[in-house]
């Protein structure tokens, strides 16, 4: 009788579990996922604008915010002796009775910060460069700053395109000028006597710097900052050798060519009605996520159309060698592209905002950081905001 | 309002699926079986056997119930950090019934492994994100093989069975708006995967026994179809003034998101002496039938969600490009010691599983290398407990190490999202499981 009982229970049992394929219903409780903590990240994709804001409708996600008849742009972004830095270029406007705006003279401010994320502008907002040289007529900016030897070394565009000049700093506030000249010029063919905006590296014993140039008459911001990246290299960081996928060298003598031109919609071109469209101020980053170095390259692209005059966004390109990149295909770019939706009948479907002059760091294995130059689409609505922004790159929340 | 209707079909942010359907391909299973190696396609005589050779059920006894329960910790690396992989653990009930006819043994076998906390569990992260094959999702997933074996003749039984998996079906289809809670409902049924798994088994001399074994190609198909309609979204209340207007968005999803090859294997057991035993097992893979198992969607686009966020062209889905291979697994059993009511028998094995998957240098991240198991265990038999038990009482435990081949891979797009990485795995397998007979 027990044993009977015995087999009959564990029958029963066994069946149970037999038939459980269509007995069961959905509804189980399961657990998260898993898996994902350790997955790599190389900071080209999932890029999303913080809010730093939450009060404010809409996004808002700017450290720095310009003021009237200014313009916050070209941030370069570093960390170094226990401080996240931002150094950016403040350009001053004068503007016409019909809103034409003229850029007048440019300086170079410094914030600081201790998380990356609350920022405090130093020197009480007073400049920390400013023009003073002739070539520099009256316009300094796009700086770029690389921590070296106890101190600041900065690279910054003088002029509109005349060149690249160098300052050092003890203290990231007091900077000299090292040399009266820049040391770099628009001396190759496709730069037309126009460079800027660079971004410089310091990697395997050798500096590297990213520069835009090419003189056109597209968008203001082209005219400015050009339209092509190019590159040079340096021992010292004042004696420069310009080289191009061609292996091209300044130092042979060689007509260099640019290494990086505008070739998706998103940057404008349109070969039909012969624009070009531009690409510009590179910020560089350097990872090394496996055994072999990745250079990352995040670049303003200049889409002059509908329906903002004004939309430039941020891209991304990569390279396993320093200068041959390779862009981001439409699912990576443009990284920032954010639009203001809104639907005016037989006029448009939403408005642009601009990104645009990006600098990245790699916060955590798996986390960067971009600040870069944000400007609102629609004043009305939004008050117009322009400043430095900050945007993350991760894949969870 | 100009209305438009947006076509897309895309690859969405979905993954690759995983390879292996069953964790029965990943952990094997039985406690003996899972000690020998998995080398146990001419051996049998459990409810292991449904899985390993279904014809070796014939060498079970006539009733017995099986229950055994593992946990598997899974430690995989990328650059050396660990994710956080769930561990894997269940139980599995395995039950064997017969009779004997005309000298001629019959077996029914059953063998259901239940994971601890859920029935089956589908993984859609997005489409690059890296999945480890035979570890994320996919054992974490209800799997019964059931079948029939009988002898032919005293030295030949053939076997029949199927595997069974839970599958889903369900979506959602709900309206969201500003002014009215959202409606809506969500669809969700349970249904079940089938494919068949066959077997033979000789015993041409008292010390060597032969099998063979066939399981068919098990994939899972998900679909979710999801409705969300929304309607118009303004931006102040006060004008009326439409960034939005009312839209619906179709998203059907599919996803083959558990994959296990068809495999043919041949098994063969050497038995020298009453203690000792030696088998080994050869299986084909036939990975190469594995077609793109990436998770698609259609999507259709109606008001102005296709205006503003504008339609890409349907994403490039690289073939996988899946490989067959060999798998080789040898085992040994010891019996230590041996009196007429105890017997403790010492396990050891080893299984070599070739990856099937090529580098992926492209924007999938299936991830899986050469893997290398090793296998220990102990059995203890007890004969005659009390009057219920007159037959012998087992109790097996055992330990299963897996040790992935480190594992370099090169992305050839220098932008790609997850970039280079170096892949490293290990998995600590511990279980332990009885047999009554009756």
């Amino acid at each position: 009788m027990k044993m009977n009982a015995v087999l009959l229970g564990a029958l029963g049992l066994c069946l149970l579990f037999v038939s459980t394929p269509w007995m069961i219903s959905c509804g189980m409780e399961g657990d998260i996922i898993g898996g994902t903590t350790a997955w790599p990240l190389s900071g080209t994709k999932w890029w999303n604008k913080v809010d730093l804001d939450q009060e404010t409708d809409g996004a808002q996600p700017f450290i720095f915010l310009s003021g009237e008849g200014e313009e916050f742009l070209e941030p370069s972004f570093l960390k170094a002796y226990g401080s996240f830095w931002v150094f950016f270029e403040r350009r001053e406007y004068e503007i016409d009775e019909n809103g034409k705006r003229t850029p007048v003279s440019s300086e170079i401010l410094m914030g600081r910060s201790s998380d990356a994320f609350t920022w405090e502008l130093f020197n009480d907002g007073r400049p920390v460069l400013e023009a003073g040289l002739a070539w520099e007529d009256g316009f300094v900016g796009a700086p770029t700053v690389l921590a070296t030897e106890g101190g600041f070394t900065m690279w910054y565009a003088g002029g509109i395109g005349e060149g690249i000049g160098v300052a050092m700093s003890d203290n990231a506030t007091d900077w000299t000028k090292v040399s009266s000249e820049p040391v770099v010029v628009g001396d190759q063919h496709w730069e037309g006597g126009h460079v800027g905006a660079p971004s410089v590296v310091y990697h395997n014993h050798l500096f590297r710097m990213y520069y835009s140039g090419g003189l056109t008459d597209q968008t203001p911001f082209a005219q400015f900052a050009g339209y092509l990246i190019g590159y040079a290299d340096s021992s010292d960081g004042m004696s420069w050798i310009k080289r191009d996928t061609e292996r091209n060298s300044s130092a042979a003598g060689e007509d260099v060519n640019f290494i990086f031109a505008p070739s998706q919609e998103w940057e404008g071109i349109n070969t039909e009605e012969g624009i070009t469209g531009a690409v510009a101020s590179p910020g560089i980053l350097i990872t090394h996520p496996a055994d072999r170095d990745v250079v990352l390259m995040y670049y303003s692209g200049n889409f002059a159309g509908d329906p903002a005059a004004h939309n430039m966004s941020v891209g991304i390109a990569g390279s396993y060698d320093y200068n041959d990149f390779v862009k981001g295909d439409y699912e990576t770019n443009p990284a920032l592209n954010e639009k203001f939706v809104l639907a005016l009948d037989g006029i448009a479907k939403y408005l642009a905002y601009s990104e645009y002059t990006p600098s990245v760091i790699q916060l955590e294995w798996n986390q960067y950081i971009m600040l870069y130059a944000q400007s609102d689409p629609l004043s009305e609505l939004t008050g117009g905001l322009q400043g430095i922004a900050l945007a993350t790159c991760h894949m969870f929340d | 309002m100009m209305r438009f209707r947006i076509y897309l079909l895309v690859i969405l942010v979905l993954m690759p699926a995983a390879a292996f359907a069953t964790p029965y391909d990943t952990f094997s299973v039985g406690p003996r079986a899972i000690a020998m190696g998995n080398a146990y396609g001419a051996v049998g005589g459990d409810s292991a056997a449904c899985f390993h050779n279904i014809a070796t059920l014939t060498n079970a006894g006539a009733f017995q119930i099986e229950l055994d329960y593992h946990r598997a910790d899974i430690d995989i690396r990328f650059n050396d950090r660990r994710t956080d992989i769930d561990p894997d653990k269940g139980v599995r009930i395995g039950v064997v019934l017969g009779k004997t006819f005309l000298n001629r043994r019959f077996r029914f076998g059953a063998s259901i492994y239940t994971p601890d906390s859920h029935f089956m569990r589908f993984v859609l992260p997005p489409r690059t994100a890296p999945i480890v094959m035979r570890y994320n999702n996919i054992n974490h997933m209800q799997a019964s093989i059931v079948g029939f074996a009988g002898q032919v003749f005293p030295w030949w039984s053939i076997g029949f069975g199927a595997t069974f998996t839970s599958d889903h079906l369900g979506g959602v289809d709900f309206a969201i708006g500003e002014d009215t809670a959202a409606q809506g409902d969500l669809k969700s049924r349970l249904g079940s995967a089938t494919t068949p798994v066959a077997g033979t088994y000789f015993e041409p001399l008292e010390w060597l026994s032969l099998g063979a074994t066939f399981r068919e190609e098990h994939q899972q198909m998900m679909h979710l179809p999801n409705k969300i309609g929304m309607n118009d979204l303004k931006v102040f209340q006060d004008n009326g003034l439409i960034i939005f207007q009312d839209g619906r968005l179709v998203l059907d999803v599919y996803s083959n998101t558990h994959f296990s090859p068809r495999q043919y294997q041949g098994a063969i057991a050497i038995k020298p002496s009453d203690r000792m035993l030696f088998s080994a097992d050869l299986t084909f893979y036939e990975y190469s039938n594995m077609g793109n198992s990436m998770a698609y969607s259609i999507a259709i686009m109606e008001g102005d969600f296709g205006e503003v966020f504008p339609c890409v062209p349907p994403l490039d889905v690289p073939d996988p490009g899946m490989e067959d291979t060999w798998g080789l697994a040898l085992g040994t059993e010891w019996g230590a010691f041996k009196t007429d009511h105890v017997r403790v028998d010492l396990r050891a094995g080893y299984n070599y599983r070739p990856t099937p998957l090529p580098n992926q240098t492209g924007v999938s991240n299936v991830i899986d290398s050469n893997m290398h198991i090793m296998a220990a265990g102990l059995g203890l038999t007890l004969g005659s407990l009390t009057e219920v038990l007159r037959k012998p009482f087992s109790l097996d435990v055992f330990y299963q190490h897996h040790y992935l081949e480190p594992r370099m891979v090169h992305k050839s797009d220098p932008t790609n999202e997850i970039g280079d990485y170096k892949f490293t795995g290990s998995v600590g397998n511990l279980g332990a499981g009885m047999t009554l007979r009756f």
